[in-house]
Parts: structure tokens; sequence; C-alpha cells
């Protein structure tokens, strides 16, 4: 096919849709990282004592690991000078009390991204909690959260205005010497979302936030913390972009989810950060530990995620299953192209009994990307009547890219019942010509055999992404065909 | 882990300390072997003795091995027999008998006649000493290069087997071999390796059994290397039922050219720590590869299995079958990888492992992984772990079957899969016979089965 290999030139010589930088004044802090630099990001966000003792424990932790070096990544990557990276930036006003005091050009940024502020929120009903950088500028939709009792605000807020919620969960999913990436963000995090859901209540609305890097050399540390009491029942939607940059960007997050009994957390995350270019140089490193715990009975929480973005994808979403009869679930698609590398799956940890877990994972390779699935299914010896249902599909586009699975199983109670399926595909023949047959262009074809590839993830998106992620999908695999 | 004692014996040693005895030996090692013995010998000391950090170590902790004070057998006079321990035959497979006693050749159990015309066997540490062609051309050159026990049995070898079968011959007799481990009160470290060549268009049945005093504490580095030409065809047995306090690291390499077919089974029995690396690579187009594996740790034994299948050329075929039952404390691990090339297209690989727990506190981790860099194949894993399925067990129950023989249809059944794989019927009689005799209720149901 004469044509596939144009349209592959044409895809791997596509720009990067979102890539700009914003010309914001920025207030940072000179690069480098010492116990001065942490007091000041805590001094800045008027950090209770608590808190600034927190960080520092972190900090003393973080200085005497060494950096981990174990993922599946065949290009590597660099390595990252931890002095060189300034760990606080931020745009230079604060008091927003509305919109319209709000830096234009910052607005004109996400007019550029797709979002205005002030109509999506009316269109689709979703409170948007907009990071620009490292604070957030606009919280929306406060009164009708609060008229319903859940908090929705960023976390420095939540440490002065509620510290004993935040006291309380802050690092009780992932302590603060969790692993090098999260115990750095422990140490400097400079902000992120906090949510909090009272019991019995059903949070009235989508929860979204965009999180956005900007500032060049700027390493960007979101916390999230979500917290949802006793039967009940929250939504949140993370999605990403970022503009084009030579420097290789350090993004390590830590999102932290806590779900009570009956409670159900549903967490959703776009990610399409600048993936570098054809040579694989500059894009994000996404570095992030996404952990939740079901501490209560039937407590459910489930992680959906589409990664497109950045040069190095290091994640695992997990879920740890403590309370009896409760539920974890994990579904996703990543797609690699150009020089992207992944590695990235899930934990599932079964401490209570009757405890089940859903692992749903869609690898898609393309260009010369490597796309690498390691999972664990950990089941404790008093896990009775466990059960885990695990499926990682892999789909090769073109024959420079790679598909690895790794999946660690840990079974250590004979009443278990744990389910591991892993395929390796491509686009078929016949497939295609099924549908060139029927007059359906060789692009389309591709997106709709992919579609049909994802379909099972991307059904678990809530309405507001699925659109958005259909739309990625196709531009991310446009013209790839095998 | 069995408590060790052998602090009291003079020329033991430690494993990490091996490296100085080590050298000494290949200074006495015939000139044209010293390099390659040398060179692995510097693998082992650069690379060091594994720990649970390692990905590749992480279940598998040989802290008990390594505090055990070893005496290579290289020390001990030569043992032409064992007083403990009779030739474990197989009778009805007819096979060119070599016998080792820790891992040292004995001409006076060997019997090495009726060899069909182009097959040549005889012991490892007189090919090394002729210097034979094909032993200088092949003799640890496919070592895995990150495989710190691969490296350590090249360096410290001295015998074992050296099989090569001329092109075009297929030999009807099988040839066994015979490990009998009979360390007395000294803790015995043997590094025997086998090199099994065969050239293109011809055909062998080989049998590695390995035995050893019961209860007698000992560590077995093993390795077999095999290197197989176009349309070579082989079948190859390691039967391991070394004692329960023994150490038992092995290797099976094997390269395979052109529509070569390779069937490796293992049966593994023995051993408090257990370790079995199996490397294939298909290196030319539209190999056959079968690995096919049944483990059965009790007590506190913990056996790991290491499998790495690499498809080189295009069009191979490779399945991978392993089975594990696993009762009281015991422990397993299987690492399964399938690597497909960049360019090995239309290779279909697939690999199964499957755990039985016949009790609480067994644990079993299993990782079965893909690392594929070509587009157009076919790749397929699975794994399963769990217990007795209690319908079926209810099903026999209720027809008036007791419990213990039930139990024991369905373990033999979980294990008959991996049976029905053998080819050669005297094999896989015998492994149905040494299955049922370490199953509870085995011998009800032996007359039955």
């Amino acid at each position: 096919m004469p044509s596939s290999q144009e349209t592959i030139d044409s895809l791997a010589q596509r720009e990067y849709k979102y890539g700009f930088v914003t010309d914001i004044e920025s207030e940072s802090l000179p690069p480098g990282i010492n116990e001065d630099v942490v007091r000041a990001i805590s001094a800045k966000k008027g950090e209770p004592d608590w808190m600034t003792q927190w960080r520092l424990k972190a900090l003393n932790h973080w200085l005497t690991m060494p950096e981990p070096h174990w993922p599946f990544l065949p290009y590597g990557y660099g390595p990252i000078d931890y002095q060189a990276l300034s760990y606080y930036s931020a745009p230079k006003r604060d008091k927003l009390k509305s919109l319209d005091e709000v830096d234009p050009k910052l607005l004109e940024t996400y007019e550029k991204l797709g979002i205005p502020l002030n109509e999506q929120m009316a269109l689709a009903g979703v409170a948007v909690d907009a990071v620009f950088d490292s604070v957030s500028v606009a919280t929306t939709f406060k009164k009708k959260l609060e008229e319903a009792g859940v908090i929705f605000c960023p976390i420095s807020e939540a440490i002065r205005e509620h510290p004993e919620l935040v006291q309380k969960y802050l690092g009780s999913v992932v302590p603060y010497s969790d692993n090098y990436f999260a115990t750095l963000n422990s140490a400097v995090f400079s902000d992120g979302s906090f949510v909090y859901v009272p019991k019995g209540v059903r949070c009235p609305m989508e929860l979204s936030t965009y999180f956005r890097i900007n500032a060049q050399n700027t390493g960007q540390f979101e916390r999230t913390l979500i917290v949802a009491e006793e039967g009940s029942y929250v939504s949140y939607l993370e999605g990403c972009t970022a503009p084009m940059r030579d420097e290789n960007q350090l993004h390590a997050a830590v999102v932290e989810l806590v779900a009570m009994k009956d409670a159900h957390i549903k967490y959703s995350t776009i990610q399409n950060w600048y993936p570098g270019d054809e040579e694989g140089k500059g894009g994000i490193y996404n570095f992030v530990t996404k952990r939740g715990a079901c501490r209560g009975d039937r407590s459910h929480i489930s992680w959906t995620q589409l990664e497109t973005g950045s040069a190095i994808t290091w994640k695992y979403p997990s879920v740890i299953l403590q309370g009896d009869h409760s539920k974890g679930e994990f579904y996703s698609v990543a797609v690699t192209n150009g020089r992207q590398q992944a590695d990235t799956g899930t934990k599932m940890i079964h401490i209570g009994r009757d405890t089940s877990s859903t692992i749903v994972s869609k690898g898609i390779s393309a260009g010369q990307g490597h796309n690498t699935y390691r999972g664990l299914v950990k089941i404790n010896p008093g896990a009775e009547n466990a059960r885990n249902y695990t499926q990682c599909d892999s789909m090769l586009i073109g024959d420079r890219c790679g598909a690895h699975t790794f999946p660690y199983i840990d079974i250590k109670n004979p009443t278990a019942k744990v389910e591991h399926e892993a395929s390796t595909s491509k686009i078929g023949e016949d497939q295609m010509f099924y549908c060139k047959q029927r007059g359906i262009t060789e692009e389309d074809a591709v997106s709709l055999i992919v579609n049909g590839f994802c379909k099972k993830v991307l059904a678990e998106l809530p309405m507001e992404f699925a659109v958005e992620a259909n739309k990625l999908l196709s531009i991310s695999l446009e013209g790839s065909v095998g | 882990m069995t408590p060790i004692d052998s602090t009291t014996v003079s020329d033991a040693l430690r494993l990490e300390s091996f490296e100085t005895f080590a050298r000494e030996s290949i200074a006495q090692a015939p000139s044209w072997i010293r390099p390659l013995r040398t060179e692995q010998l510097e693998r082992f000391v650069a690379q060091g003795l594994p720990h649970a950090k390692l990905e590749a170590w992480r279940q598998t902790n040989i802290d008990p091995l390594k505090q055990l004070a070893l005496t290579p057998a290289s020390t001990l006079p030569p043992a032409e027999r064992s007083e403990r321990l009779a030739v474990p035959e197989i009778e009805s497979l007819d096979a060119v008998r070599l016998v080792f006693i820790n891992g040292r050749f004995s001409e006076e159990l060997s019997a090495i006649d009726r060899l069909p015309e182009g097959v040549t066997v005889m012991n490892l540490a007189r090919a090394i000493e002729q210097g034979l062609p094909e032993v200088r051309k092949h003799l640890t050159q496919s070592s895995e290069r990150d495989d710190v026990f691969a490296a350590l049995n090249a360096a410290m070898v001295e015998d074992g087997a050296y099989i090569r079968v001329r092109r075009g011959v297929c030999s009807q007799r099988p040839i066994a071999l015979y490990y009998l481990s009979d360390p007395g009160e000294q803790a015995v470290a043997a590094f025997p390796r086998n090199l099994i060549i065969l050239e293109e268009s011809s055909e062998l049945t080989v049998v590695e059994r390995y035995v050893g005093v019961a209860g007698s504490v000992y560590f077995n580095n093993a390795f077999t290397e095999i290197v197989q030409g176009r349309q070579a065809n082989l079948e190859h047995y390691r039967l391991q039922e070394e004692s329960d306090a023994a150490f038992h690291i092995c290797g099976l390499d094997a390269r395979l050219d052109r529509d070569a077919m390779l069937a490796a089974h293992t049966m593994l029995f023995g051993g408090q720590l257990v370790r079995n690396n199996i490397h294939p690579v298909l290196v030319g187009e539209n190999c056959d590869c079968l690995i096919n594996g049944l483990y059965v740790p009790t007590g506190r034994q913990h056996m790991d299995n290491h499998m790495r299948v690499e498809h080189v050329g295009t069009h191979g075929d490779s399945r991978q079958y392993y089975r594990g039952i696993l009762a009281d404390e015991a422990t397993s691990v299987f690492s399964g990888r399938i690597v497909v090339a960049k360019g090995a297209q239309k290779t279909d690989a697939k690999q199964t492992n499957a755990n039985l727990l016949l009790s609480e506190r067994a644990h079993a981790h299993t990782q079965p992984q893909l690392e594929i860099y070509a587009d157009d194949v076919k790749c397929t894993h699975g794994a399963t772990v769990g217990r007795l399925e209690q319908q079926q067990l209810f099903y026999l129950l209720s027809r008036g079957i007791e419990r213990i023989t039930a139990e024991a249809v369905l373990i033999y059944a979980f294990a008959a899969d991996t049976l029905e794989r053998m080819r050669s019927d005297p094999m896989r009689e015998l492994l149905k016979g040494e299955l049922l005799k370490r199953l509870p209720g085995g011998d009800r149901v032996a007359g039955v089965l």
C-alpha cells in the first residue's frame, strides 16, 4: 500500500497541535532543591507548620533514596538533573475573585485548548478547577457544590481551610516515603485539587480539572486528594495538554483516593502531553503515583485512562481493596507513536474478603513507539474468595514498534480465582479489505477498527470525555496503517 | 530450610569466594579452554551473586545457598560407584547409559554400547581433553549473558556429557544421563555440563535424570547446551528428583536452525531450592519449539522456573505449557517471557502457566510476559492459579468415591496434559508412576488410570 507509507510520513511530521508557550510573567523560585526551597514553597502557600514539617520530612527522606531505573524503556532517557529544575512557578497575580480578573492571555490559552471556561461550564454542567502551572486561578460552580456539602478546591486552600481533613487523609494512601517520585512530590508539591464528599451525598456534577504545564524548566508537581465518605459518589475527570518545548520536563504527580463504606469514586484521565519530536527529543516524563484505597465494605474505585501523550509514561494507578466485597477497576488505552515509551498498568491488592477486581488494558503501538503493560494482582492470605479478571491486548501498527506485557500474579490464598489473558495482534488485512471494499477510506477504517479494539475502555469514560477521546484517538493514529 | 552445619569441613568455601578456587582450577585445564572459562569467570565475578533486588530473583531468596560452605566436587577423589544409591535406570527405555557421581563420570556404571552409526557419545572431560573441534566451537557459546549461574557453570566446567549426532542420522536409541549425588557429610558443589549437537536432519531423544541421597545437602549447578542444525529433531527430558535438602540450579540453552524441532520436557520433584532456566532461541525460520513442564513442590520446597523463548527467524512456532501442583508450604515461581525480535514475522507463540494450590499456605507467583518487536505475529499467554474445582470434587464424592481418591483423580487429571505431550512411551509411563507415587491417594488410582 503506497498510500499508507505517505500517510505514515505525514503523520510523523504532524506538529503537536497544542504546542505553544503562553508568555506570562511567572514568579519562579531559582532552580534547585533544598530545605530553603521547600520552606519557601510552604511559606508562599501560607501553610501551617505541620505541613511544612511534613514536606521537610519528605525532603530528608528523598535525599536518602536512590533514583529507580527499572522500567522497560528501550530508548531509555537522559539523566534528570534535579538541581536544575525550578520547583515553583506561579502566574504572577493572586487573589482572583472572578474570571474578569484573570489574565486575558491565560484565558486565551484556554480558548486555544478548546476550553472556554464560561461556556463549557454552562453547556456541560462541569465545574472546572483550572490549574495553570501550579496555582488554581478559577474555581467555579463552587456554590452548587457547597449546597450539596461537597468541598472542591485547590489543595493549598484546603490545607488552610480544612486542615483537619487534609491532615487526616494526606499521605494515608501514598505515604511520603512511598517511592522516589512520590516523595519528591510530597516535599515540593505546588498545588492540585482537593475533593471531599460527605456521607450519603451523590456529587451533583462531574468534577474536572485541567492541568497544563507552562513556564520552561518547571517540573509540575500536582497533588490530588479525593475523599468519599460512606455511601457517597463522585466522578472526577482530569485532562492534560502541554506546550511544545525542547527540554524534557518532569511531571511527578500524586493522586490519592479514599473511598469509605459503600462509596464509589470514578477517576478518569485523558493525558495528551507533548510527546517529543520525531527523534523523541523534548516531551514530558510522566512519572505519576496514583493509588486508591477501598477502606470500607462494598466500596468501589475505578480508574479509566486514555494515554496518548508524553515522551515517557511510567505509572500504575492502583487500588487497595481493604473492605470486604470492595471492588477495583482499571480500564486503560495507551497509545505510543513516534518514539514514545510507556511502562504502565495497574496494581490490585486484595486484602478483604470477597473482593473483586477487573483490569482491561489496551495498548496500541505505532511508529517506533514501545508500549509495556506491567500489572500486579496480589491476593493476600486473608482475601477469601477474591476474584480477578485481567485482559490486556496489544495492537501493533507498523514493524518498528514494540508491545510488551509483564503481569505479576501473586496468590497467597487458594480460594482466589484469578484469570489473566493477553494477546498481541495487528490490524488484520481482511478487516481492512472488508472496510475498503465498502468504500471506507483507509484512515477511517483504521480509526474504526482501533475504536472497536478500545470500545470496552472508551465506554467507561464519562460522556464529556468520550467525544474528546474518540477525536484524540483518531488524531493519534491518523494514517498509521499496517 | 534445613539447617546446615558444615563449617568443620576444611576445604569448604562459600559461593561468593569461588573465584580463587576457579582460577586455580582453570590453570590446570587444557590450554584451549582456559580463555573461555576465564571469560565466563569474569562475568560471574562482575555480576556477583543474585539478590532479591534483582527483577529476575525477586521471589527467590538464595541466602541459604550463599551461607552454605561448599566443597567443589573436583577436590574429592573420583568415585566409581555410590554405596547408597543405585542407578535409577529406566528399564524399558533401552538407552545408552552415562552415569555421573557428584558430577563426575563413572566409567564402571556407564554403558556406552550399541551406538548407532554417526552418533558420538562420551563424557565431556574426555572431549575437552581431546580438544574436539565441535567442542571448541560450541562449548560455552550459548550461555545466556545475564544468567550468573550459567556463567559459574561454564567457568567451572569439567565434566558432563558430550553428544553429537551426524547429519541425517536418526538415532533409535535414546541416551540417558544419570546424575547421582552422594555427597556424604560435605555439601558438595558440582557443575555438570552437557553439550548436545544435532547436525542437519538428525534425530535423538535425551533423558537427564538427577537423583540424590535422601536428606543430604549439596549444590548441583547443571547446564545443558543444545545446538540443532536444519531440520534436526530433539526430544529432551529432564527429571529432577534431588534430595529435598539439595540446591538445584539448572539451565537449558538451545539454538535452533531452520526447520528444527525441539521438545523440552521438565519434571521437578526434589530440591529445597530449585531454579530452572530454559532459553531456546529460534534462529532459523520455521522452527518448532515445545516447552513442557510440571513442578510438584511439597513441604517447604521452592521451585522457580524462568523461561525465555526467543524468536529470531520468521514463521517460528513455540508453545510453553508449565503446570504446578503445590502442597503444604511450598512456593513456586513461573516467569516466562516470549521475545519476538524485529523481523520475526509470522511468529506464533503461546504460553500458559497453571497452578494448583492444595494447601492454604502454598504460594504461587506467576509472570507470563511478552516482549514483541514485530507486528505480524500471534502471541498469547495465560496464567491461572486456583484450587481443586469444588464442583468436580462434589461430583465424584456424590458418587461414593472417597475424598482422598477423588482428589487424587482430579490432581492427576490436572497433570495429565503435561504427560500426554511426551512422545516417548517409556518416559510417559515412568513419569506417571513417579507422579502418582508422590500424590496422596495416588496408589489407589494407579491401577485405574
